[in-house]
């Protein structure tokens, strides 16, 4: 099994296309030699199962794809209902009736508090995402591997749900109703497993905001063990800088040309000397180490020029942090002699590798810079042209007026 | 205090809720009749015509089918704003409006006198605001349909209005925002509005220092509000038989209205240029002659007492200022 490349990506809204990950460098008669073994290798591994060895992305789907993914959970859940109050229990047509669904006299008396219908505001629109895997250009959207991906939801009000990924003729699907107001984050962990004696673990994070409803009920915090994240946020969190993300509705666009800083933070502390790479959607790559607060910046630089035509639509840029741990299982004997807890180390202290790789990931849809077609300074020359001609031409006509 | 720094205290505040109301998380919709631009970042709510256009891009099968009842709403939405207020939306909120009476303040204290357009020109200039009305209309509706046979129209042409409004790269500064200035060389359609754009932009601060309220002749918004002028809850009344016919009134009002003068037959003097400023009420020497109402109760009237103080004010003024010369 190939874990190197098992990255998990999230792909921002209204992204294009997913970029495929670069994979590790190899040299001379070596790279001959691994990739003719890995073409047997990767034969036997995907007859046996397909996707095991391809990278995970996920994917926000446009609002109309949300609207018929929303509408499909509603009819479900009305035919559920509907089934069940004609005394048909959920499950299995020959399954026998569970204790719990026989109608009980004392039970019935008592009416069901009624549900709230639930509101919209006109601008939100439901969480939903479909889980890919593979190397661009090919993509597979129903991998079984996708299924053990482990979601995090943190909701406005700091609450987190487990979003299972679900199988439908679509794809993977991970779907929230994302009912309240605010700053929604999606943590992403996959245990891509051992090889070679290095275990490889991957992370990514994404955020978005929705406009919800007023009112919603607030689910209550609960200490239970997330896997895959530390404290409230990941293990491994490549984490975004840019210009007031989370508080502004407005300039959520990034530009080529802007900046784009990040934070690398393990345990959530910050991590000096991470090569963190950012790769664009042809391809060109360039690898900036963090600094002592474990942060790194880069520049988001234009790819596309338009010649002939003016191009508008966003590219999808990825940013890949590495963190190779060694002896990982010491560390970890430390961490919980000291009391603190690692939800993605814990399971598989006890298996035996000599270092752990962590793989976090962030991917951006980059716009291209307006100002490849647009003129400030044009607009400025125009502007005050006009203004000097409308007076020239109001003066002259009062010195007519008054000769008159 | 006059009228007119009473109007001009109002539309201040106005003005900072339209800018700024966002920041507090204040807004009062978008279906607004007045020219809060909807590019202002932290702006508390915004005009009627950027959602209006929208709607009308889409396919008729769409708007009047599933979009059918929120359009309905939207549109009743403005009605009843419009209904309620009428046109003191112009003259008492608008932000443009504001602007314009601001560099109007800035005109006179430079002293640069007002200059009057020909009756003929003015005459033709009068249905500029509703050709612009009707290119909003059907420009978008093109997008999505096609209108008369032609082929359907480049999405570029979405919301003209908009595009030209001289409120796209005004109002965002106050916000520090100058990305709306400038040419856009993407496509044709794009440069000639974005070109217009500009130049509308300069005739409103150019004009600022040539006529009162120069560009509010040519405002699409007031061709709309006119609709509803009659039925608006609102007015401004007149008794011809109490009238001298001065002259006063017209000299006084910014937006140059001869009507509110000469006519002595009509009683409802809220005229499609008409922005409910009350500046004519209180010129007026004649008791009675003019009058404002809410709900058709009276809540202020022209009266010769009045007059006179306001004249004596003037007066004491212009000597002191005499005085000192």
């Amino acid at each position: 099994m190939n874990c190197k490349n098992n990255i998990i990506r999230i792909d921002l809204p209204g992204s294009g296309f997913p970029v495929s990950c670069r994979k590790n460098q190899r040299h001379g008669i070596k790279v001959i030699f691994l990739f003719a073994l890995a073409l047997v290798f990767s034969f036997s591994v995907c007859t046996a199962s397909a996707g095991t060895s391809s990278s995970v992305w996920l994917e926000r789907q446009k609002s109309s794809f949300r609207d018929r993914m929303k509408k499909k959970q509603q009819s479900h859940g009305e035919k559920k209902e509907a089934s069940e109050k004609q005394g048909h229990p959920s499950g299995h047509p020959g399954q026998k009736e569970p204790e719990q669904h026989k109608p009980d006299q004392n039970q019935s008396d008592k009416k069901e508090p009624e549900k709230k219908k639930r509101r919209r505001s006109p601008m939100s629109r439901p969480a939903a995402y479909l889980l890919k895997s593979g190397n661009f250009p090919d993509l597979v959207v129903d991998s079984p591997e996708l299924l053990q991906t482990v979601c995090w939801l943190k909701s406005p009000d700091q609450s987190y749900k487990k979003i299972v990924p679900k199988k439908t003729q679509e794809g993977i699907l991970l779907y929230d109703e994302a009912f309240q107001e605010g700053l929604y984050k999606i943590y992403l962990y996959r245990d891509a497993g051992i090889e070679n004696g290095i275990h490889y673990r991957h992370f990514s994070a994404h955020w978005f905001r929705n406009a919800g409803e007023d009112e919603f009920e607030t689910i209550p915090f609960t200490e239970e063990k997330r896997e895959g994240l530390y404290g409230e946020e990941p293990v491994f969190y490549l984490k975004e800088l840019a210009k007031d993300n989370e508080n502004n509705f407005v300039s959520q666009k990034r530009y080529t040309g802007d900046t784009f800083p990040v934070q690398v933070l393990f345990k959530g502390v910050p991590v000096p000397g991470v090569p963190v790479t950012i790769t664009t959607a042809k391809g060109w790559e360039k690898t900036v180490v963090t600094d002592e607060q474990g942060k790194a910046s880069f520049l988001l630089i234009k790819e596309i020029f338009h010649n002939g035509k003016i191009h508008k639509e966003p590219e999808l840029y990825l940013v890949k942090a590495v963190y190779t741990m060694n002896d990982p299982v010491a560390a970890e004997t430390t961490e919980t002699t000291n009391g603190s807890t690692n939800g993605a180390t814990n399971e598989t202290a006890l298996e035996q590798y000599s270092k752990e790789i962590y793989t976090a990931t962030i991917a951006l849809t980059v716009y291209p810079t307006p100002y490849d077609w647009k003129s400030k300074s044009a607009g400025f020359f125009i502007f005050t042209g006009s203004i000097l001609i409308i007076m020239f031409a109001a003066a002259i006509r009062r010195k007519r007026s008054l000769a008159l | 205090m006059r009228v007119d720094r009473i109007r001009l205290l109002v539309q201040f505040i106005l003005f900072l809720f339209f800018m700024y109301g966002g920041l507090l998380s204040l807004s009062i919709g978008s279906a607004i009749p007045t020219m809060t631009c909807v590019y202002a970042k932290y702006r508390g709510g915004f005009c009627f015509l950027y959602p209006f256009q929208r709607y009308l891009s889409v396919p008729f099968s769409t708007l009047f089918g599933t979009l059918s009842i929120m359009f309905a709403i939207y549109i009743g939405t403005f009605a009843l704003w419009t209904i309620v207020f009428n046109k003191s939306w112009c003259g008492w909120a608008c932000p443009l409006g504001f602007i314009q009476d601001l560099l109007t303040i800035i005109r006179e204290a430079l002293k640069i006198d007002v200059s009057r357009f020909k009756w003929i020109t003015r005459y033709r200039f009068l249905s500029v605001k509703y050709i612009l009305l009707v290119l909003l209309i059907l420009l978008p509706m093109g997008i999505g349909n096609s209108l008369f046979g032609l082929p359907e129209f480049t999405p570029d042409l979405a919301v003209p209005f908009c595009q030209i409004c001289p409120g796209k790269p005004l109002l965002p500064m106050f916000h520090g925002d100058f990305s709306t200035i400038g040419i856009d060389f993407s496509s044709p359609t794009k440069l000639i509005m974005t070109t217009l754009s500009m130049g509308i932009f300069a005739l409103l601060v150019a004009g600022s220092f040539l006529k009162r309220r120069f560009l509010c002749s040519y405002c699409p918004m007031a061709a709309l509000l006119s609709i509803f002028d009659k039925v608006g809850l609102i007015s401004l009344k007149k008794e011809g038989e109490k009238c001298t016919r001065c002259g006063n009134c017209f000299r006084a009002c910014p937006m140059d209205i001869l009507e509110i003068a000469e006519e002595r037959d009509k009683v409802n003097m809220v005229t499609q240029d008409c922005m409910l400023c009350m500046r004519c009420i209180e010129v007026c020497p004649e008791n009675d002659a003019l009058r404002a109402t809410v709900f058709g109760k009276t809540v202020f009237r022209s009266s010769a007492q009045g007059f006179l103080q306001r004249q004596e004010k003037i007066e004491s003024r212009l000597n002191k200022e005499d005085t000192e010369l």
